[in-house]
């Protein structure tokens, strides 16, 4: 703000440099304001009116998250910028980002199918409860159960273990004593159909997509943090090398220091799969140690207890926050899976030929589930028709 | 940094972007993406659509680089091109069909999130300035926005508001002194000295 000339009042408001000492302090400006005001004491109550009134005016605005920021700039880039230049594109973003480098290098993860001795905590006694409801649902400690009947939700836990959700409105008023308030864990439960977003206690961020579940502490017990997943989730996890992180799923112990994946582990599906997004990964399991680099997926088999890597379009692991579905030559049997639980409708697809269709596009998901199967159905020979909860799709002709 | 160092850097980077640098441009978006989609969200809650305006702005950008010509406010550049693809976006929908950028609903809302360990009197003056801002015009709220929270210039916010220096001087003047008239002056005096001055003091 270099324009001071000729403010209509001499004002503190209208000063640029009492403007950016409240909004933007710099030690500099900290000595010359604290200087004027030991200087002309008589002026302390000006100038705290004036500062209350620039802090007031400066709103808690929304902002993007680092996925959604980069999400955004990899659309910008796959409409703009050829092909070619694309790898290089996404190393120099990550170089720019130089603590997210310290954190990669940092980061590792190992999991091992035999981990189930190894879960101290029970989870299963907790995921005991029946997961019926169409509404996403939150389980305090006490039992206690919040629900929300709206599509998606926002919580986000502070430090001292209270609890904000969906901008403003405090859930869990329950004052715990710091000490039993580690071993206090709550349970999110989104059903098909719906999404949500966790901040917990120590600032990693947490979306957990349609049919899924979390359980995790109201704050960290200090030098431990770990939570359990079911379905699908996609993690930021906050930086902290004194306090590794723990995904725990009923397959896979993933354990992190600071880095960003997705990963799928769906009950009734017959692989778990994790994404990584930043930072270097090594993953340990009965075949060896694994390394895991950005941009390649793992795929444990349930079945045979067998990993395999391979190098993945990350954008199509986790597009779903955004509200997108970006197929590469996915079949359309799994395209219609992840329809059926975003969307929780039921999709037959007993059809073994839908096995052997592939679409590539982008789906927008923000849209209905009608208009979804419109756009599919308009380049697929496909046709289909909905009766109460059960979508059927016939193949109109042989491919 | 100064102004005359931005306008220095600003050009210089402006003119790799246009040389064909990649890094360039990746740069003017990391440094202007927040602010932009900040300064979307207050003409439109519809986040998809912001997002999907920033990306036009900065794809219409590369697409367009051999003919944008020279600039040394990228900020200003990002920010008017934004708000025009936003208008136009809006105007597809019926109701903002007659849509014109000087009725432009601007919602500034004041969040109501506070801080938890937030005293009451806070809370109070929040209440106080969100029903003050209420009943400023929209141009008086963009302005002071663009004052207080993007930090742009009266120059350069007369230029994103198409209206002259002066009269962008006294919009906001107006708005500010509005603002302060509704201000609850001796219940905050008290408490700010303890809470917020005392990490400068």
């Amino acid at each position: 703000m270099k324009d001071f000339p000729v403010t209509p009042s001499n004002d503190f408001i209208y000063q640029p440099r009492f403007v950016e000492w409240v909004l933007r302090p710099t030690d500099e400006l900290n000595q010359y304001w604290n200087n004027y005001l030991k200087e002309n004491p008589q002026e302390a109550g000006k100038v705290n009116g004036a500062r209350k009134l620039i802090i007031g005016i400066v709103p808690r605005e929304k902002y993007l998250a680092d996925v959604e920021v980069n999400l955004l700039w990899n659309k910008i880039k796959e409409s703009a910028i050829s092909r070619k230049s694309k790898v290089i594109g996404i190393r120099r973003w990550s170089a720019a980002a130089s603590v997210l480098i310290i954190i990669g290098l940092s980061a590792w993860y190992l999991f091992n199918p035999n981990s189930k001795q190894q879960i101290e905590i029970d989870y299963h006694s907790i995921v005991a409860k029946p997961k019926a409801g169409n509404e996403i649902k939150l389980i305090l400690a006490d039992q206690s159960e919040e629900t929300f009947s709206t599509k998606e939700v926002d919580l986000k836990y502070n430090k001292d273990g209270s609890l904000i959700s969906n901008p403003g409105e405090k859930v869990s008023k329950e004052r715990v004593e710091p000490a039993t308030l580690a071993e206090k864990m709550n349970q999110l439960v989104v059903p098909f159909g719906k999404k949500s977003k966790i901040e917990l206690a120590d600032g990693t961020r947490l979306w957990l997509n349609s049919g899924s579940r979390a359980i995790y502490p109201v704050v960290f017990q200090k030098g431990k943090r770990e939570i359990y997943l079911e379905g699908e989730g996609y993690l930021e996890v906050a930086h902290n090398a004194s306090s590794p992180f723990y995904v725990v799923t009923d397959q896979m112990k993933v354990r992190v220091l600071g880095t960003k994946f997705n990963l799928s582990a769906y009950k009734e599906d017959a692989s778990v799969s994790v994404v990584l997004v930043e930072g270097s990964v090594e993953a340990s399991s009965e075949s060896g140690k694994l390394i895991l680099k950005p941009n390649q997926l793992l795929n444990y088999q349930k079945s045979t207890r067998e990993s395999t890597i391979s190098h993945a379009n990350v954008l199509q692991y986790v597009s779903w926050i955004d509200g997108w579905m970006l197929c590469d030559k996915e079949k359309l049997s799994s395209i219609f899976t992840k329809l059926s639980r975003y969307y929780d409708v039921k999709i037959d697809i007993s059809d073994p030929r839908f096995d052997k269709m592939t679409l590539t596009g982008k789906l927008d998901l923000k849209t209905k589930c009608e208009d979804v199967l419109k756009v599919i159905c308009s380049t697929a020979p496909i046709k289909y028709s909905i009766s109460e909860k059960q979508i059927t799709l016939i193949i109109n002709r042989q491919k | 940094m100064d102004d005359s160092n931005r306008i220095k850097s600003d050009a210089l980077l402006w003119n790799e972007f246009i040389k064909g640098d990649e890094e360039a441009f990746r740069l003017i978006y990391k440094d202007h993406v927040q602010s932009l989609f900040k300064y979307g969200c207050n003409f439109t809650h519809d986040e998809a659509l912001i997002k999907d305006c920033i990306q036009d702005v900065f794809v219409d950008l590369m697409k367009y680089r051999s003919t944008v010509g020279s600039t040394n406010n990228i900020k200003l550049y990002l920010f008017k091109s934004l708000k025009r693809k936003i208008i136009r976006s809006l105007q597809k929908y019926e109701i903002y069909s007659h849509l014109d950028s000087d009725k432009m609903p601007f919602q500034y809302a004041l969040s109501s999130e506070e801080e938890t360990l937030e005293d009451e009197s806070n809370r109070l003056r929040t209440r106080h300035l969100e029903v003050a801002m209420s009943n400023l015009s929209p141009r008086q709220k963009e302005a002071i926005y663009l004052k207080y929270v993007s930090n742009l210039s009266y120059e350069e916010i007369s230029s994103i508001m198409k209206m002259n220096y002066q009269s962008a001087r006294n919009l906001i003047f107006r708005g500010m002194e509005k603002l302060r008239e509704s201000f609850p002056k001796e219940i905050f005096l008290f408490f700010l000295f303890g809470k917020r001055l005392h990490k400068y003091l």
